[in-house]
């Protein structure tokens, strides 16, 4: 067999791992080499970013990119997607720095860790073979776990990490397993052979239950998300505003890839299925996040419930609700980050001040600090002019085209309930007094991010049209 | 040069901007240079813009279409962010910013030793930006942003002397009242939306042309929506039964009366109706509700002119009047005559103010000389003799007033008369009646400031005599210009007999056909006739003014005011219109209010709301005993929701 190589199509992953090395690397160098290896690995990112956006994007048509017999695909879908995963890594960078040098634990191998898990991302949305999906499964989760438990001196960071762990091997068993059933009925990792040959006989439907279940705990649906809240909470905040918008980008995206493009014949059973997933999703994310004493892991069920929205777009099976889902994680990115990024600034050498109790009266002390925490929480809330609005319009108006009329419903009452706990951040922020004064530092470079991001909160939610409109392109050409 | 129509509102903003986040560090003198370039900049690029569109036939058809940005599509909605720069809004682009460029200019010196010098640039910058988007917006809705936008701007402004409580209950006032108009406007909107399925002016105006719409279905709904529009109109630009903000409003700095409650925002409900002429014209019902509205409140707002003491209370009642005016222009169909008299009132009234804010300025200065302090800088009743002093604001301020007044040459004349002769020629005597009087009226109470202000003996001591002077440059030259335009303004406009160029008309003519044209009484020498009247009442105000108040006839007045006291009273009261709005209005919304907070908010929904909280959060905390922290547990849940996935797929 004659194979060629694609070289423009294999560069950003080859970006990604040289950035990978070089980081890894740095760490045996002197201290003040170190200190660039989070501005190595940004440029690593960026310059991959910058490839797939000028090199791959313009090769890109109706029909999707496609080299290495499929193993590596690129669609205006999945470079949407691996556009979100590459500004949220950068964010994430940026966010680092400051933390990192606050904890007083800042290793080149941080960054290192993170970028494999970014290539893992971009294998896992750019091909349309199961052998990769899984690879790149594999490749994302192993260096989260790692991250997740980084900070190795507080118990809980590790905690949270090893219960990623623990948990996160039982679901990869489990798509693997799920893979080899596909496999088994269609003699094929191929999508485009296996959709050809599918049918609705029970060791496809085994399977696809199975593939099924490990993205979702990916995505951190209920009732696979017990993970989430733990190793939310336990990680470095800027860990934890990454692994909330990229890993669940990839999850969602690659189930939705997976559903509709190779098992169409079988709408009927994953329908239900997503279906009484996303309503068990939006009810347990939201109420569990009321009760909850810390801002973070209050986000950490937020970002549950989010999960549960973008399921619902995923029942509509419309090319309406897909790009609802686009423009929906494309907001969560901005809003999520910020939020995010707001606590990671909340920090005194290794203490995290990210209780409700901590932030009271931080919006006078603090003010653009409360602002922008204002605009992301009233984002989150789905108020109108915020982009967060937005998003939820476009998924809920999919979900009332596709007469799911009562599902939209159970959408909107569980943000009605979320409204009590974002607000419930604001008040804290604006109307209660705190007697301890505590001086945090705010670092430029982060703020620059917060900044950036409730600005485009805002911008995007004012004009969505522009947005929406690359959103929909990437829809309609998903193959 | 067509792709760039955008930069005229947004010029002002970005003054706005960098004012606004850094004026307080940059110093007067740059904040003015900013505040004022950027707005003259505007206006420059309009008047280049204005003259390539009439030089250019394809633009001069349609008008300058500049599509920024596709704003909104949701469903069948879609709305771009779009100017539209034709004949009707490039001349009152050209007007807006001008005029509103030579109050910047005054401003600089009016403000010179107010505090929140920035702040006050600032805001008059991001008026013009608000103003601006009104103008050229090319949908109703965008129209709809800058409408909200120079009403948010207005409150700001009445309210600048925020620490004073007229001042602040002033601006409250404004802005609820024109949020009853806003609420019509809203609903005009959507009702037109419903009818035409956009909201763009041109398009409108095609489907209108080429009969989309079957008449006989929608003129009912037309009348309805008009209405709704002219509801918001009465709102903006302070007509019966919502002019009550505007009096209150001068407790704003005078140039800001001048800009905003003169010359500008308040005619920009008028503005409405010419931009949407092609729907008022399919409805007459409307029209005349419009110009009885007007015609009344022309004469209304006239009479409470003729006995205020404060020298800008009289201005103001007068502008409410002279809108009036307009409206009937505009109820008669005269379009063009009410368009025309948009700009010649900017002119004259903006004047008029500006040199207000002269008088006050000085007698300001007076009292300060001599260390008073309890003495009102605007009652004309401390002042007197004031043209020794300032010639030139008593010279340009005798221009505007004859202006208004309606002498002959003066720009007042040829807008107000066609007005008044268009009232006439289709039909409605009466209309032209109440107008004919209001304008003598209006002259009276014109002549009465001149002669009390002006003329005579300064009624005030000696200490206070010393300080008085003439303003600074940068309010005089502003003042000399005005009054040149007030003086030659007109000439935009001759009437037909003349036999001169309409210049106006011609500019004008393509945009505003007549639908179902109006049938106008065509004879010359009735005209004429018509002309001679309306002159006549011009210098009969004059005489009776001069009669009462010029040298000693201080003792008539006092008589004559005595002898029907109850008159006199109940116009310098307003007629208790305030008194009978709180009465009526205020007090029932007031104790409707206590009766809903209490037993509904408090008892009911503070009720209902704390069940539901709590009945949420029990919901969370029995969700979160399963999150107890043992791994087992997690792997159980997940196990549950396998075997859910298995009885879906295989159950």
């Amino acid at each position: 067999m004659n194979v060629t190589v694609n070289m423009t199509a294999l560069m950003p992953l080859i970006i990604l791992f040289a950035g990978i090395s070089l980081t890894a690397l740095m760490g045996t160098m002197k201290d003040s080499v170190k200190r660039l290896a989070g501005l190595v690995a940004s440029i690593s990112v960026v310059f991959a970013f910058w490839w797939v956006m000028e090199r791959i994007l313009p090769a890109i048509g109706t029909a999707a990119m496609e080299s290495q017999s499929g193993m590596l695909t690129y669609s205006y879908y999945s470079v949407f997607l691996s556009g979100i995963v590459l500004i949220t890594a950068v964010a994430a960078f940026a966010l680092s720095e400051h933390y990192l040098l606050e904890e007083d634990f800042s290793h080149p191998e941080f960054y290192a860790i993170l970028l494999a898990s970014i290539t893992g991302m971009m294998v896992m949305l750019n091909t349309s073979n199961f052998v990769n999906i899984f690879i790149g499964l594999e490749l994302l989760s192993i260096p989260l776990y790692a991250s997740v438990a980084y900070l190795r001196y507080k118990p809980e960071s590790v905690e949270g990490g090893l219960k990623y762990f623990i948990l996160g091997a039982i679901a990869s068993g489990f798509l693997a397993y799920g893979i080899a059933m596909i496999y088994g009925a269609s003699g094929s990792l191929d999508f485009i052979t296996i959709v050809k040959t599918v049918k609705t006989d029970s060791l496809f439907r085994l399977g696809l239950l199975f593939i099924l279940m490990g993205l979702a705990f990916k995505a951190a649906a209920v009732p696979f998300h017990m993970w989430a809240p733990d190793a939310y909470e336990g990680a470095a905040t800027p860990v934890t505003a990454f692994m909330s918008i990229a890993p669940k980008a990839v999850a969602i995206g690659v189930l939705i890839r997976i559903l509709y493009s190779v098992f169409p014949q079988m709408v009927d059973y994953w329908r239900e299925a997503v279906l009484v997933l996303s309503i068990l999703t939006v009810i347990v994310g939201n109420f569990a996040a009321i009760v909850q004493q810390s801002v973070k892991r209050m986000l950490a069920y937020s970002s549950i419930s989010h999960a549960g929205y973008l399921l619902m777009g995923i029942v509509a099976y419309s090319v309406e609700g897909v790009s609802g889902i686009l423009f929906y994680l494309a907001g969560y990115m901005l809003i999520n980050t910020g939020a995010f990024g707001v606590l990671s600034l909340l920090k005194i050498g290794d203490d995290d001040f990210v209780s409700y109790d901590d932030i009271r009266g931080i919006g006078y002390r603090y003010p653009l600090l409360g602002i922008f925490m204002s605009v992301f929480m009233f984002s989150l809330a789905g108020i109108p002019a915020t982009v967060g609005f937005m998003g939820k319009f476009y998924v809920f108006k999919a979900l009332i085209h596709a007469n799911y009329m009562s599902l939209a419903l159970v959408g909107i009452g569980g943000s009605l309930v979320s409204v009590y706990y974002y607000l419930r951040v604001v008040v804290h922020m604006y109307m209660k007094e705190n007697p301890e004064e505590r001086k945090f530092n705010l670092n430029f470079l982060s703020m620059t991010v917060l900044a950036i991001c409730s600005v485009l909160v805002i911008a995007a939610g004012l004009f969505p049209a522009k947005i929406a409109d690359i959103a929909n392109v990437a829809a309609r050409f998903m193959n | 040069m067509t792709n760039y129509v955008w930069l005229i509102p947004v010029l002002p903003l970005a003054g706005f901007l960098v004012n606004g986040l850094f004026g307080s560090r940059m110093s007067r003198k740059v904040v003015s240079w900013i505040a004022n370039l950027t707005i003259f900049a505007s206006f420059v690029f309009a008047l280049v813009l204005y003259i390539h569109m009439l030089g250019t036939p394809a633009l001069s058809e349609e008008g300058i279409h500049n599509i920024l940005f596709p704003w909104l599509n949701v469903g069948a909605f879609h709305i771009n962010f779009a100017f539209l720069f034709d004949r009707i809004s490039g001349t009152m682009t050209l007007m807006v910013a001008g005029v509103g460029f030579l109050i910047h200019v005054y401003s600089v010196g009016y403000m010179a030793e107010e505090d929140g010098y920035f702040r006050y640039f600032a805001y008059l910058n991001l008026f013009m930006f608000a103003m601006l988007t009104l103008v050229l917006a090319d949908n109703l809705l965008l129209m709809f942003v800058g409408w909200e936008g120079v009403g948010l701007c207005s409150y700001l402004l009445i309210g600048f002397y925020y620490t004073t409580k007229v001042a602040s209950d002033a601006g409250k006032k404004a802005f609820l009242v024109n949020r009853i108009g806003d609420f019509g406007f809203l609903l005009g909107m959507f009702l037109l939306f419903y009818l035409f399925g956009t909201l763009q002016f041109p398009q409108m105006k095609e489907i209108i042309l080429s009969h989309h719409i079957l008449p006989e279905l929608t003129t009912g709904l037309i009348t309805i929506a008009t209405l709704l529009m002219f509801v918001g109109a009465v709102g903006k630009s302070a007509q019966l039964p919502l002019y009550v903000w505007l009096p209150d409003a001068m407790a704003g700095p005078t140039p800001v009366s001048a800009l905003i409650h003169a010359a500008t925002m308040v005619t920009s409900g008028v503005y409405m109706i010419v931009r949407l002429n092609f729907l008022f014209q399919l409805a007459p019902n409307t029209l005349l509700i419009v110009a009885w509205v007007g015609g009344i409140t022309a004469l209304f707002a006239a009479t409470i002119g003729t006995v205020q003491n404060d020298i800008k209370k009289v201005l103001a009642y007068s502008t409410v009047s002279q809108l009036g005016y307009m409206f009937l222009g505009l109820g008669v169909g005269a379009f063009v005559a009410g368009f025309f008299h948009i700009i010649t009132h900017a002119f004259f009234k903006a004047l008029l103010f500006l040199g207000s804010g002269s008088v006050i300025h000085a007698m300001h200065h007076a009292y300060h000389h001599a260390g008073i302090h309890d003495k009102d800088p605007q009652d004309i009743r401390n002042m007197g003799g004031l043209r020794k002093y300032m010639p030139v604001t008593y010279w340009t301020f005798l221009v505007a007033t004859l202006a208004i007044s309606g002498f002959p040459v003066f720009s007042g004349f040829f807008s107000k008369d066609e007005i008044l002769w268009k009232a006439f020629a289709s039909g409605h005597k009466t209309l032209w009646a109440i107008g004919a009087f209001a304008a003598l009226l209006t002259s009276f109470y014109m002549f009465r400031l001149i002669y009390v202000a002006f003329l005579g003996n300064f009624r005030g001591g000696e200490k206070e005599e010393e300080g008085l002077h003439e303003s600074p440059r940068s309010m005089t030259v502003p003042l000399t210009i005005l009054g040149i335009l007030a003086a030659v303004g007109g000439f935009i406009g001759f009437p037909r007999i003349f036999h001169l160029p309409n210049i106006l008309e011609e500019v004008l003519e393509p945009m505003i056909p007549a639908v179902n044209p109006v049938h106008y009484l065509h004879n010359v020498s009735t005209e004429w006739t018509m002309m001679g009247i309306s002159v006549a009442i011009a210098i009969l105000g004059w005489l009776i003014a001069r009669t009462f108040y010029a040298g000693e006839s201080a003792k008539l007045v006092e008589g004559l005011s005595n002898t029907f006291s109850y008159i006199h009273k109940l116009l310098l009261n307003k007629y208790y219109v305030d008194e009978i709005y709180f009465a009526l209005v205020v007090h029932p919304v007031k104790r409707i209010g206590e009766f809903l907070w209490y037993y509904i908010d408090v008892i009911l929904i503070d009720g209902t709301v704390n069940l539901a909280g709590m009945l949420a959060t029990c919901c969370g905390r029995v969700i979160t005993l399963f999150q107890n922290g043992s791994v087992k547990m997690y792997a159980f849940s997940m196990l549950t929701g396998i075997l859910i996935l298995f009885w879906i797929f295989v159950g």
